[in-house]
């Protein structure tokens, strides 16, 4: 989640006014909670995403009745617990601990395929996978926590948040924190400490190629598995794919066995000559498990998140909370949406283009006036891409 | 008093025995003769006598207090380092596998061994450990052999040794930090230098980097070393060590340049390694920059 400021949205005051009386309904019906609200320090946003912050709560009902009568466009919460939420600077709060939380956020507008710049289903889905990964093969394979201890929330936007709610990780550091990052990014993984030259003689060719074996953990055991996998399943066009010679292919296809029986023992160097092959696959399988993580958020002890099911003033979706085994079907475009599907307004767009939302499809021309389904309504006059008529 | 908690006395054992022991030994003759066991200690000597197990850990106590006040972090690196490795030759020595895993447990309270295996929780590890790129972790846990788990156990014990925010100076008295400035000259400082020292980490200018830079050129002074250091091909681990002296030659100005910051710096650099060195912007930044005798300046004079 990035703070830059925003312009308030909508700008148009009848727009403004709708907004706010549905958002204002809307908390009328539905209010979350963060655990252990009142260590929690709050942060609103009326004209961008944090306004003012240091605001804290003694009880649900307090929280409840300032919502209600201030309507924020934006909610967001300490992943931090406090003795004194309220107090200012941060050295008076008295911090306790805080939970861990990952924010994904990777733009993928420039992947191939039909980007929607007004909303795009395509790279939501495309985070949605990452955060699958995250949660798979990170968090609970290698970082151990059970599914109970996440949860996943809809960023309300562009992204989703992943929360691990667990005693164990509260008294982690922020430097701690980063070396979770730098093990889910991989940014400084260097295939020289993983596949490791071992000279036996002074001459620069006498080495053997040492790498990682069935014995290995972490991502020495990831890139293990990703090169056995290739080279036991692997046929010609799959190698060519991947720039291996022919000539190297077939020798490689023609002693298979004697090479994968090999790397099982750690010996990566059965057949001479294979380093450069083995740097480009195990190059491709650290980009193909690595994430992007929006690191500030998971680092920075004093960062505020989003509250789960609140109101995203930027788009007017649910920032919802999403189990783990809902998460596979889940498409904001549909479940994350809070008004009635059958109430309609008129609006005046700003914009050409399409706009999926709750399984149809919105044909928007520049300056026309169309009737519109109250979510899309309030999703274009929050991205002030329309206004009301 | 104990033996454990004499033989390491930056045990929670040793905190706990502690507690008996009164402001009566805070005295000027015994924190000078403490001071004199810090000095032995950073300079790999033996005590002079055998100790008693309850002077021991009383010097343990009294040579952070010094170190707090003398406030030099390469003193206290020198030191840490000294009590851990008397710590791990005690356990190799003897190889007390009780004390060794009684240690651990203080470090690691997950501490298991299991099929010949040390295994701990990710956050124990996390909370002393070092880097987690490479570390062989599953499902929560960090698996190591004795010899990993003893440099893990090394570094822990060198971080707790060598930090000193518990230690309130303001409630001290007053001849501590007279006692502390009679010690702190007999401190060898750290040189500067680094075995890795390459064509850029050897230009003149870089030298005299090295020897710390006024407020106002501090931040550029780091840049540049760390540039020399990528240019050189130092391993991170030594150029955040070359750094580290750097902060600490530094003049403190309003107010002083940390370790941290210099880290940052090499963080950031490590990332970005295509970044030239340049003896132009060193110049702009009012860095000392001398073309006399200086091999690169030469070098691209003949180039030209």
């Amino acid at each position: 989640m990035t703070e830059s400021v925003m312009e308030a949205a909508p700008h148009d005051s009848k727009g403004r006014q709708l907004v706010r009386s549905l958002f204002r309904a809307y908390y009328g019906r539905s209010q979350s909670f963060p655990s252990e609200l009142v260590r929690r320090e709050f942060g609103f946003g009326f004209t961008k995403k944090i306004d003012f912050r240091h605001k804290a709560f003694l009880s649900q009902r307090e929280f409840a009745e300032y919502v209600q009568l201030e309507v924020p466009l934006f909610m967001s919460y300490s992943a931090a617990l406090y003795e004194k939420p309220a107090a200012t600077p941060m050295n008076k709060k008295g911090f306790l601990g805080a939970d861990l939380v990952f924010d994904l956020d990777t733009s993928y507008e420039k992947e191939k395929h039909e980007h929607n710049p007004i909303f795009c289903p395509y790279c939501l889905e495309r985070v949605k996978q990452d955060c699958s990964a995250l949660v798979e093969r990170f968090l609970i394979q290698d970082f151990g926590f059970s599914e109970k201890e996440l949860f996943v929330n809809y960023s309300g936007a562009k992204g989703y948040h992943i929360h691990v709610n667990s005693e164990a990780v509260r008294q982690l550091s922020s430097e701690a924190r980063k070396q979770l990052l730098s093990y889910i990014t991989a940014t400084d993984l260097n295939l020289e400490r993983i596949l490791r030259k071992e000279f036996f003689a002074k001459s620069k060719d006498s080495f053997v190629l040492r790498g990682p074996s069935t014995r290995a953990r972490g991502w020495a055991k990831k890139l293990f598995d990703a090169a056995y996998a290739f080279v036991d399943k692997a046929d010609l066009p799959h190698f060519k794919a991947e720039g291996i010679s022919v000539q190297r292919a077939n020798k490689i296809m023609e002693n298979k066995a004697f090479v994968l029986e090999r790397m099982t023992e750690g010996n990566w160097d059965s057949l001479r000559g294979m380093e450069p092959v083995w740097q480009k696959l195990l190059r491709k399988a650290v980009a193909f498990h690595s994430l992007e993580v929006d690191k500030a958020v998971t680092f920075d002890l004093a960062r505020l998140i989003r509250l789960e099911n609140s109101l995203h003033g930027d788009t007017g979706f649910i920032a919802k909370k999403v189990s783990l085994n809902d998460l596979p079907d889940f498409a904001p475009q549909r479940d994350a949406l809070a008004f009635s599907p059958n109430e309609s307004h008129w609006v005046k767009s700003k914009v050409t283009g399409t706009l999926e939302m709750a399984e149809q499809k919105f044909e928007l021309k520049e300056g026309k006036i169309t009737e519109l389904p109250e979510n899309a309504v309030v999703f274009l006059l929050c991205k002030n891409k329309a206004e009301l008529k | 008093m104990d033996e454990f908690a004499a033989a390491y006395p930056f045990s929670s054992r040793a905190r706990e025995l502690l507690k008996s022991v009164g402001k009566e030994e805070l005295s000027p003759q015994r924190l000078r003769s403490a001071g004199e066991r810090l000095l032995d200690a950073i300079q790999g000597r033996k005590p002079f006598r055998e100790q008693s197990a309850r002077e021991r850990v009383v010097d343990y106590v009294l040579a952070r207090i010094l170190l707090a006040a003398i406030d030099r972090p390469s003193a206290a690196r020198k030191y840490a380092s000294s009590v851990a490795r008397a710590a791990l030759e005690k356990i190799g020595d003897e190889t007390i596998e009780e004390q060794f895993a009684e240690l651990a447990k203080d470090f690691f309270p997950s501490f298991k061994e299991s099929d010949g295996e040390y295994v701990v929780s990710l956050a124990d590890y996390l909370k002393n450990g070092s880097g987690l790129l490479y570390a062989p972790l599953e499902a929560g846990k960090v698996f190591f052999s004795r010899n990993e788990l003893q440099s893990l156990l090394k570094k822990a014990i060198e971080a707790r040794v060598c930090d000193l925010s518990s230690i309130s100076l303001k409630t001290l008295p007053p001849f501590v930090s007279e006692v502390a400035k009679e010690i702190e000259p007999r401190i060898p400082r750290e040189q500067a230098r680094t075995t890795h020292a390459g064509k850029y980490l050897d230009l003149p200018c870089m030298k005299k980097i090295l020897q710390g830079m006024s407020e106002g050129k501090r931040f550029y002074g780091v840049m540049a070393l760390a540039i020399a250091c990528v240019k050189d091909g130092l391993s991170k681990e030594d150029a955040v060590k070359l750094v580290s002296t750097y902060a600490e030659n530094c003049s403190k100005g309003s107010s002083p340049f940390t370790v941290r910051e210099a880290q940052t710096s090499v963080d950031w650099i490590y990332r970005h390694p295509s970044i030239g060195f340049s003896c132009n912007k060193m110049r702009e930044q009012g860095l000392p920059v001398d073309c006399a005798g200086c091999s690169l300046a030469l070098e691209r004079r003949r180039a030209k």
